[in-house]
């Protein structure tokens, strides 16, 4: 097995781990607001469906005579389920409580700014040659990102408890 | 700033719950607001204000007050 794909496979893993803790995690979600796991499962129905098509996709690339339009297609077909889910989770959002909506939103920026400061971080070792270069893949950045909004959201749902 | 949502609510016999099922807001935002972490926006102190049928700064007042 390619070790690509086992880093994949184990950032999926994260990602899903990560996810269900914080969808139950009292911490992260009050009780009040704990979602039940129907709702749960809906909301992030489309990550797991762009989960499967990324490697199906990249599996799928495999095929060295596929034409290049086709091979665009291919890869960028994991794009489409992403932002159903960007949009399922941005109306989650709008139905939260003001004060929901304000912890989810400091969050977002808990995680924008850690992100943005680890690639810089990242960067600057790499580039100094410290440390040696590794791929993300959109699943690694995309398991980093909600793990940071989790993060953020038990450290902003702390403050207002 | 200050507000005397707590001993209004208490004064109606109210749980936290069952304010925050009154205003739709979670139990965690009554909570926050009692405790004077989290202002609410305008549109929540008028629903507030509603509910307990009194004046926004009946219930509301800056922190210098």
């Amino acid at each position: 097995m390619h070790p690509q794909w086992i880093i994949s496979a184990a950032l999926v893993a994260l990602l899903l781990l990560v996810g269900f803790i914080g969808v139950f995690n009292k911490a992260t979600y009050p009780e009040s607001f704990k979602m039940p796991l129907g709702a749960a499962l809906r909301l992030n129905a489309w990550a797991l469906v762009a989960i499967v098509v990324s490697f199906v996709a990249r599996w799928c690339l495999k095929q060295p005579d596929w034409a290049p339009a086709l091979r665009v297609l291919v890869a960028l077909a994991p794009v489409l389920p992403s932002v159903l889910y960007a949009h399922g989770i941005l109306r989650w959002i709008r139905g939260l409580d003001e004060l929901q909506r304000r912890i989810q939103y400091e969050a977002m920026l808990f995680a924008t700014a850690t992100m943005g400061l680890l690639f810089m971080v990242l960067d600057l070792l790499q580039s100094a040659g410290c440390l040696i270069s590794f791929r993300w893949g959109w699943e690694g950045f995309f398991a980093l990102a909600y793990g940071l909004l989790l993060l953020g959201s038990i450290l902003s749902n702390r403050h207002y408890q | 700033m200050k507000n005397r949502l707590r001993e209004l609510r208490a004064a109606r016999a109210w749980s936290q719950a069952d304010l925050a099922e009154k205003l739709r807001v979670s139990r965690q935002t009554v909570n926050a607001l009692e405790t004077g972490k989290y202002d609410p926006s305008l549109p929540l102190a008028f629903k507030i204000a509603r509910l307990l049928a009194l004046s926004i700064e009946e219930i509301f007042s800056p922190e210098e007050d």
